[in-house]
């Protein structure tokens, strides 16, 4: 079994990302009649930035356990998905940039019982995604071709052959 | 998700804050300001009454304050005369020239402009998609190559050129004017359903002359893109495996084909309601374009900024919507690109 964490450093900096977007969505708020639909706006983007910042404490609260009959997230909301119960497995890569460089990955896994979702930001990721995939080729779960695309670029010595033409 | 989301509004937010103090700027960097102008004009004639107001609006407005104090108040983050009373606030200010608030002046012409430059976009797309998607299964065929020539010339021909030559052919062979977005008797009366009924009457010429050279554009633009695509590997694996013709173009090929229309986007929001100004002019339609630049030319600096702002606004919002429509469409690494969170 191994067991992985997010980074205090990258958590720093979603923690710093929450607070930057607060101050600037809620501050405006502060100012006097403010227009129905701009505050209705702001307050939407506070909501955000709001959720972001609890999600950002949940992973600093939790722990992934990766064994041999599955993954089990640790801590506030903890999800368990056994292997023979995992039902989808997507890796997203996402960018801001318009030359799509210097981004991240998600991971998507769907169980019976839940959804856990982990960013490439987690220690162990590449281990951790490479098992999942290992897995779905195994269930035989159909799986997209650019979530087969992103881990040859994260693993490339994972090569997967999943099905190409799949259904998703 | 979450995260893009956040970091892309992380950029929008002081993006959006840096173009509003360009636009600030840039309406001020020319000497003098609508009032000045006013003055010197009023001072020859000897009007002292007209002196007065101007000096009142010269105050109400800050506009003897320093730039920064302007800016912050036009914004609505720092207190004028009147409290806060900016843009946050919805008061958008005064328009010099029209004698009347901006929200007002702009409220009518946005909305035509709207409905235009949206009927525009609809008329490209519905237009130009099939005949893209037509011209590229069927290439080198009697229709591609028709289709082509007719897309060259809409490439090549200017708009307001189309719009001089339908509006002198309608005059010569049908003695009708074509100008304008509607009858006579409604321009300034409020909307009514003949009012209505006139304006979509009037809107077709309008519509196919802003509209031709985009879609020429977009025509040979999904030719290209999809030719691309369906020579590819996978498209040649995926109908020898037996996959019908249909399906194998719309599954994959054609959503491969569609991502830089949908990069696109980004500009059709500002284009609603900024687009087609030189041919707003020659046919004389009661669109924001000519209203823009000629705030622009007469410096009437609330008129013109709110309109460049709003314009930010929608560019910025546009490019959040492609970019988010992007994610959920094509999730995949480009190759040489490195993950780094």
């Amino acid at each position: 079994m191994t067991i992985h964490a997010y980074p205090f450093r990258a958590l720093l900096a979603d923690y710093g990302r929450a607070v930057c977007g607060l101050a600037l969505t809620v501050l405006p708020l502060l100012t006097e009649e403010v227009v129905p639909g701009l505050a209705y706006a702001l307050a939407g983007l506070a909501s955000v930035f709001a959720a972001f910042g609890l999600r950002t404490g949940l992973r600093h609260a939790g722990r992934l356990e990766l064994s041999a009959t599955g993954l089990r997230w640790n801590g506030p909301l903890a999800k368990t998905i056994a292997w023979n119960e995992l039902s989808s497995v997507d890796l997203r890569y996402f960018s801001t940039r318009r030359d799509r460089g210097q981004g991240w990955m998600q991971l998507d896994l769907r169980g019976s019982r839940g959804t856990i979702r982990l960013e490439s930001t987690l220690e162990g990721f590449s281990q951790v995604a490479a098992r999942c995939f290992e897995v779905a080729r195994e269930r035989q779960l159909p799986l997209r071709e650019a979530a087969l695309t992103n881990l040859r670029s994260l693993a490339p010595e994972q090569s997967i052959n999943g099905p190409r033409w799949s259904t998703s | 998700m979450l995260t893009y989301l956040v970091q892309r509004f992380l950029i929008m937010i002081p993006t959006l804050l840096v173009i509003s103090v360009i636009t600030f700027i840039i309406i001020q960097l020319p000497p003098g300001d609508y009032l000045s102008n006013q003055m010197e004009e009023l001072r020859a004639q000897g009007d002292t009454a007209a002196l007065e107001k101007i000096d009142f609006l010269r105050k109400e407005y800050g506009l003897d304050r320093p730039l920064l104090e302007q800016y912050a108040i036009w914004l609505g983050i720092w207190p004028g005369d009147n409290g806060f009373s900016g843009v946050l606030q919805g008061d958008f200010g005064w328009s010099f020239e029209y004698q009347r608030p901006v929200n007002e002046v702009v409220g009518e012409r946005m909305l035509l402009s709207f409905v235009l430059n949206f009927h525009v976009v609809l008329f490209t797309y519905l237009v130009a998609f099939p005949i893209g998607v037509y011209t590229a299964i069927r290439q080198y065929s009697l229709s591609d190559y028709t289709m082509t020539l007719v897309g060259y010339l809409g490439l090549a021909t200017p708009n307001f050129l189309l719009a001089l030559i339908l509006l002198w052919l309608t005059n010569r062979y049908f003695g009708v004017s074509i100008g304008g977005l509607m009858d006579e008797q409604y321009i300034g009366q409020p909307w009514s359903w003949a009012k209505l009924v006139s304006v979509m009457q009037h809107l077709a010429i309008p519509v196919i002359v802003i509209g031709t050279s985009g879609t020429a554009a977009m025509i040979r633009r999904l030719r290209a893109n999809l030719l691309d695509e369906l020579q590819k590997q996978y498209v040649v694996t995926a109908r020898a495996k037996g996959l019908p013709r249909r399906r194998a173009l719309i599954k994959y090929p054609l959503r491969m084909a569609l991502n830089p229309f949908i990069a696109d986007i980004g500009n059709l929001l500002p284009q609603m309601i900024s687009g087609s100004a030189i041919v707003a002019v020659v046919m004389s339609l009661p669109t924001s374009g000519p209203m823009l630049v000629h705030a622009l030319q007469s410096q009437d600096q609330y008129l013109a900024g709110s309109f460049l702002l709003f314009l930010s606004c929608l560019t910025v919002a546009g490019m959040f919507l492609s970019d988010v429509a992007l994610a959920v469409l094509d999730p995949r690494i480009r190759m040489g690109a490195e993950a780094q969170r």
